[in-house]
């Protein structure tokens, strides 16, 4: 062991106290660093899985009056070259009532390929009674719908609605066996929510082979790239000749995006403050140390040491009250995280200890504290010890 | 060595006060030896070959306290004795008078003495103000007794510094215009200290100051 | 260090040996120091030390002679003349250089002890050795131990240097000065706040230094009972050496 890190060392040892006392300090900065960033960095992770994670990320829609998507297997065959796309899925969607009572109630009847929207939609794990459907005709609800109808697996439940057939309106009706109970856990789509298959859509509908939907999502990695995907598929595929446009979940959710982001930069700021206010106390106490020392350095210099030793002796106290102030800090965050998250019932957050964060977390402290004992290292480097033994 | 010396040496070694002192008046009145060869061969010796044991440094202190008392005795009771002497030997008063001290902090007289006595023999009259004398104490003596040698004895080396003091402060602040003398052991290994401090002649043996009497 | 290294540093000390007269040397020596005015306090200093000598500074407080002897240690540098060490000028060296040569030519004992309170005795005495970055033996230790028992305070070898008493630090001091086996042993009022005992005890011990290990001490003291014993004294006056007697 060299030197001035035996003599940073010694001197932290016997300053027992007052080494503890900064390590606490900045240990305590560390954790709420440490606290904020992961609370926050969860918290958008959870916004994000919960809103965006079980949605379509990219759609492709029509882009005229008519809903309806012919050839939409061509389309399809193209997206598949996209690497960035994960998921990809076909849906028609119509628009439908049901009576429940003496109300009328309109619904959103969702006929899926049901293994691709499972993808998206994760529906199959929220199944909490019966099974997904398979067969035309077999449908499951939202837990919320089912509060109104307590229906039981095997009740029917008829759909009513139109389609246009030249100028005129016709009505059309469907019955669909329930063969189970969804909940997505967002109140709109378990109230209004009726899916079933592709199939069965498209005969009650009278639709032949069409599509309303293609529903797209990227890897997590590229979320926030959702927008350039979108744009790169448009002009590689040349929606606009077949009249459809596509969609994305950023263009559309602007204010969730706006919130996420002065959220992040909320907890960025808290985080640079508690950084700064680490690094002032690293290099406050570290100054008083040269002071405190200033005779022993005096000797030690007397005695032959050179001034970088001299100034490396700072350095690496620094290093030792960043290196314990990080381990004690993280240890104190996650302490506190898990005291959050037992206090808290909600499950609505899951805590993601990211260890790249806690990783970037430590490495910046312990920096920091190397750079806040820059200027004690260059006052000791500078210190004269003819001073010391002349001063007393 | 003279041969009166070890007889001497085993009285004294025994603190024997009384045997000491009857040992030298009887030689000195049966003229068996005359005062500066007493002082010379027989009190100096023992005071200066002095043996110690480092072990027993404190024991060393008190014997040597001991010792200096018993030859102190002896030198007062040699004073009628260098008076006979000086009129049996025919010297004449020579009317000048001789200022015999010992700077600040050195505090061995012993020789001081010896060297007063020995100008007192030599026809001078000497005046012998003590040990460990202040430099201003001096200079007001200086001024008040208008000598024409001043005489300083230096035992220990750290003391040479006090009497160059007292002799630059002679030097500036009275009108003495006659010489300085200096002697004792601090100048036995480095003779050339007497000039570093100032004085004009160092005295090494009885003999110089017969000269300088001889000298006028 | 390697130990071929190390023989051939051994090698070339013994040859300097040969190439200087004196171990210190001191050449027409001027020190100003500049507070608002200029201030001299040294005045053309010419000043030789014979290797293996016993030497002591005397002077009234204020006569420059602590000056003096932080200019014959490095610390401070002359405004003006050449400073010898061992045959070497050093008051053009830079400080770092002048670190390796205190390091291992110098040993220092001041009046405040200096000892490093959060290091044991023992620690404190091997700390020159260390600061030569050379590896820490059992045969090193048992020489520091061997120097400690030399100068009588090996029983507070494993004591903090706050926990012993006056005369056991500054013993703690010497011991660490001599570490190094530094040909020249500069102490400045070395038993200024011992009693009278320590005080012996200490200067003894120089003697024995001195004897033993051939080192040239040179003391700054205001204690008559060191000045007395040793073998020449320099009085420095208003910045000027006003006496310098030998015994």
């Amino acid at each position: 062991m060299s030197l001035p890190l035996r003599i940073a060392l010694r001197f932290l040892k016997r300053g027992k106290w007052q080494t503890l006392l900064i390590i606490l300090g900045i240990s305590i900065g560390v954790s709420v660093q440490i606290f904020v960033g992961i609370l926050l960095n969860s918290l958008q992770s959870s916004l994000l899985n919960n809103f965006i994670g079980n949605s379509s990320q990219i759609t492709i829609v029509s882009d005229t009056d008519d809903p309806l998507i012919d050839d939409y297997e061509d389309i399809v065959e193209d997206l598949e070259e996209f690497d960035e796309l994960t998921v990809i899925s076909v849906a028609n969607d119509q628009v439908g009532t049901i009576t429940i009572g003496t109300e009328s109630e309109s619904v959103l009847l969702r006929g899926f390929e049901f293994e691709d929207a499972d993808k998206i939609y994760n529906i199959a794990d929220r199944i909490y009674g019966g099974e997904e459907p398979d067969d035309d005709f077999e449908a499951i609800i939202g837990k919320d719908l089912n509060d109104e109808l307590e229906l039981d697996e095997g009740d029917k439940l008829t759909i009513f609605g139109f389609i246009t057939v030249g100028n005129k309106t016709v009505p059309v009706n469907g019955t669909f066996e329930i063969v189970g109970f969804f909940d997505l856990e967002i109140s709109s789509i378990n109230s209004q929510w009726v899916i079933t298959t592709l199939d069965s859509v498209q005969i009650m509908y009278n639709t032949s082979d069409t599509i309303t939907s293609i529903e797209m999502q990227v890897p997590e990695e590229l979320l926030y790239e959702a927008d350039e995907i979108a744009d790169e598929i448009d002009d590689e595929l040349d929606l606009e000749d077949d009249d459809l446009k596509i969609t994305n979940w950023i263009d559309e959710n602007q204010n969730l995006l706006n919130g996420l982001q002065s959220q992040s930069l909320s907890s960025y700021f808290i985080q640079s403050f508690v950084l700064i206010s680490v690094v002032i106390g690293i290099d406050s106490v570290l100054a008083i140390s040269v002071i405190q020392k200033q005779r022993q350095l005096g000797i030690l210099k007397a005695m032959g040491i050179n001034n970088r030793t001299a100034s490396l002796v700072f350095i690496f106290q620094g290093l030792f009250l960043g290196i314990g102030g990080a381990i004690g800090g993280i240890s104190l965050g996650i302490f506190l995280l898990w005291g959050f998250t037992q206090a808290s019932a909600s499950d609505f957050i899951i805590i993601n200890y990211d260890p790249i964060f806690i990783s970037i977390s430590a490495a910046i402290i312990i920096i920091s504290s190397v750079i806040a004992a820059l200027s004690p290292a260059i006052k000791s480097s500078k210190l004269d010890p003819i001073d010391i033994i002349r001063g007393e | 060595m003279h041969p009166l010396y070890n007889e001497f040496l085993e009285y004294i070694d025994k603190e024997d006060k009384e045997k000491c002192v009857e040992f030298v008046l009887s030689k000195l009145d049966n003229k068996e030896i005359d005062v500066p060869t007493l002082y010379k061969e027989i009190l100096e010796p023992s005071l200066n070959k002095f043996y110690c044991d480092a072990e027993e440094e404190n024991l060393c202190i008190w014997k040597e306290h001991v010792r200096s008392s018993i030859i102190r005795t002896i030198i007062e009771l040699c004073y009628p004795y260098i008076l006979k002497e000086r009129r049996e030997r025919g010297i004449k008063n020579l009317n000048k008078k001789v200022f015999i001290g010992c700077p600040a902090e050195e505090y061995h007289e012993i020789g001081a003495r010896m060297i007063a006595d020995i100008f007192t023999l030599n026809g001078y009259e000497a005046i012998f103000v003590g040990a460990n004398t202040p430099k201003e104490e001096i200079r007001d003596a200086i001024n008040t007794l208008q000598p024409i040698y001043i005489g300083m004895c230096v035992t220990n080396y750290f003391t040479l510094i006090e009497a160059e003091k007292a002799i630059s402060l002679i030097k500036e602040h009275t009108e003495f215009t006659g010489k300085i003398i200096v002697g004792g052991q601090a100048f036995l290994s480095n003779p050339d200290n007497y000039k570093k401090i100032g004085a004009d002649i160092l005295i090494q043996n009885y003999g110089d100051i017969e000269k300088l009497a001889k000298e006028g | 260090m390697s130990k071929s290294a190390v023989k051939i540093k051994n090698e070339e000390s013994i040859k300097e040996k040969e190439d200087y007269e004196y171990i210190v040397d001191l050449k027409h020596i001027d020190k100003f120091y500049y507070t608002g005015v200029a201030t001299q306090v040294l005045f053309d200093i010419n000043l030789q030390f014979k290797a293996g000598s016993v030497n002591s500074i005397v002077g009234p407080s204020g006569s420059g002679k602590s000056t003096l002897m932080n200019i014959l240690g490095t610390l401070d540098k002359p405004t003006k003349g050449e400073v010898y060490i061992a045959g070497k000028r050093t008051d053009q060296m830079s400080k770092n250089e002048l670190a390796i040569l205190r390091n291992q030519t110098i040993g220092f004992v001041f009046q405040f002890h200096y000892l490093l309170p959060e290091y044991t005795a023992l620690e404190n005495v091997l700390m020159p050795f260390e600061i030569s970055r050379q590896k820490v033996t059992s045969k090193v230790k048992e020489k520091a131990i061997n120097l400690m028992k030399f100068i009588g305070i090996e029983d507070v070898k494993d004591n903090l240097a706050t926990k012993m008493s006056g005369g056991q630090q500054q013993r703690t001091a010497i011991a660490r000065s001599l570490m190094n086996n530094p040909k020249i042993l500069l102490a400045d009022e070395p038993t200024g706040n011992l009693d009278t005992e320590a005080t012996d005890k200490v200067y003894n011990l120089f003697r024995e230094i001195n004897e033993k290990f051939g080192t040239t001490l040179i003391v700054i003291t205001h204690e008559r009972r060191i000045a007395e014993k040793t073998d020449r004294i320099i009085e420095i006056r208003d910045g000027k050496i006003h006496l310098d007697l030998y015994k």
